[in-house]
């Protein structure tokens, strides 16, 4: 454990993923101040979340670290777990409800654990592929895709991905489609080996 | 390489270097991706959605060009221009000054204005060939200009975009900076308007760098177009982007040999002129909010 703890404090870009935390934390507490704006601010802090997991997968070294001893694998499934900052970030904003905005807590759960969990499967299978710094594309593509649906969603009387309040079936059915993506695509990049 | 050979200075070193720079932009993966899904997005809207009318609310569909490919545009153009960075010590042997490279990166705004254009003209012979109900908000129910006016918002936004992305990659040195800019520039487009849509001031809203003008159906059928003057606010985008000033001046003040008093004045004035179109926008035009005639295939309450 020692081990791990010792490589993920010297190898994970913290910088761009706590500050996309704080950036989180920011938009919190945007949201206590003006709940009314949840429609929009919820679905920013999911960004900044989602950006965050985008980050856990940088490494400058990947070319000379993908080849030690210890094994990719190793090195892939330990930084996994450095997901679980952004993911708590989420779990606490969702558990305290700022601005007493009424998310739908196991809704809104799954929502965060399903973005997350995309996005750095995304993110590892493009370590996996040799691309040192995934989160500097990945990271601004997450973030405007999570937004995107709350443009339209206004204008067009589409239906939300973000419901306040009451969590409908079908929203859950997507959602728990795009968590099911996440796992198979954490499935694909953590399976052993080097290559893809 | 390429850049040994081409001139150091003058036009055609400059001509060679933007030509470089669009070429960069028009391949880029990130903004392929964000104009195939803007296209993608269009198609499926006129396919997916139903009215016997013809295309509903199709003023509000250049937001769709200037989300996906504006957006788009903010990251890609930023990678761009941050993607110099990691051979600073070869850039800073190149020839001309940054702000001269900055001036040439602008012209990775150009693969996105074209875009934005087709995009532009696909949604007006898509409205002309499929039709639109007689009371929507479209040629017949309002002047031209204002019309042509709306509709080229999203060219000029798709360039615009780019702008910013250079701005962003100049200024914000962070990972994951232009996703945050593109996460703000939708923040404060939709909270610096949103309060103000169905109040009687609503076209001081036009502060915001994409205002919408229509409302999309209602329940009881009626559309809203609201106030102000989209020529004026055209220009004002203009102002902000196209012409150039605010966004790529701004990314060559990072440069301190290109702080002359003439660069200075120019950015005064195009500042004036950004705040004249403003005041124009938002002074003239339709003072009130407009209501259409009832469609009544659209009547939802």
């Amino acid at each position: 454990m020692s081990t791990r703890l010792w490589y993920l404090r010297r190898g994970v870009a913290w910088l761009p993923l706590l500050g996309a935390c704080v950036a989180a934390a920011v938009t919190a507490v945007l949201l206590a101040r003006w709940p009314d704006d949840a429609f929009l601010l919820a679905p920013a802090l999911l960004a900044c979340c989602a950006a965050a997991a985008a980050f856990v997968y940088d490494e400058d070294a990947l070319p000379v670290v993908a080849v030690t001893p210890r094994g990719a694998g190793w090195r892939r499934a330990t930084r996994l777990g450095v997901t679980l900052v952004p993911l708590s970030v989420w779990a606490v904003v969702v558990t305290l409800r700022p601005g007493d905005v009424p998310l739908a807590r196991p809704g809104w759960c799954l929502v965060g654990g399903a973005a997350v969990l995309l996005v750095a499967g995304s993110a590892a299978l493009a370590s996996r592929r040799l691309v040192p710094a995934p989160g500097s594309v990945l990271a601004p593509v997450v973030a405007v895709a999570v937004v995107a649906p709350v443009t339209f969603a206004g204008l067009f009387s589409w239906g939300t991905l973000y419901p306040i309040g009451d969590f409908p079936d079908p929203v859950r059915t997507v959602w728990l489609g795009v968590a099911l993506s996440g796992g198979a695509v954490c499935a694909v990049a953590l399976r052993p080996g080097l290559r893809p | 390489m390429s850049s040994l050979s081409m001139p150091a200075s003058g036009i055609a070193g400059h001509r060679a270097m933007a030509v470089i720079e669009a070429r960069r932009m028009a391949r880029h993966p990130v903004f392929v991706l964000g104009v195939a899904l803007g296209f993608v997005a269009l198609g499926l809207y006129v396919v997916l959605v139903d009215d016997e009318t013809g295309v509903p609310v199709v003023l509000t569909l250049p937001l769709l060009g200037a989300f996906y490919i504006g957006l788009a545009s903010v990251i890609a153009a930023a990678l761009l221009t941050r993607s110099t960075e990691v051979a600073v010590e070869a850039v800073a042997t190149a020839p001309g000054t940054e702000a001269r490279r900055t001036l040439a990166l602008a012209a990775a705004g150009i693969p996105p204005l074209v875009a934005g254009l087709v995009f532009s003209v696909a949604l007006v012979v898509l409205a002309k060939v499929i039709r639109v109900a007689p009371q929507e908000w479209w040629f017949g129910t309002l002047p031209d200009w204002q019309v042509w006016s709306i509709v080229l918002m999203c060219p000029v936004a798709c360039l615009d975009g780019a702008l910013l992305g250079v701005l962003a990659g100049r200024w914000l040195r962070f990972r994951g900076a232009s996703g945050m800019v593109a996460v703000a520039l939708i923040v404060v487009s939709l909270l610096g308007q949103a309060p103000l849509l169905d109040t009687g001031s609503s076209e001081w809203r036009l502060w915001v760098p994409w205002a919408i003008f229509h409302t999309g159906d209602n329940p009881d059928g009626t559309q809203t177009l609201i106030a102000g003057n989209p020529a004026s606010y055209l220009g004002y985008l203009l102002a902000l982007g196209a012409l150039g000033a605010l966004a790529v001046l701004g990314a060559m003040w990072h440069d301190r040999n290109a702080r002359t008093p003439r660069f200075r004045i120019l950015v005064a004035a195009v500042v004036a002129a950004a705040l004249a179109f403003f005041v124009l926008a938002a002074t003239t035009g339709n003072h009130d909010n407009r209501v259409s005639d009832p469609i009544p295939s659209r009547v939802t309450g």
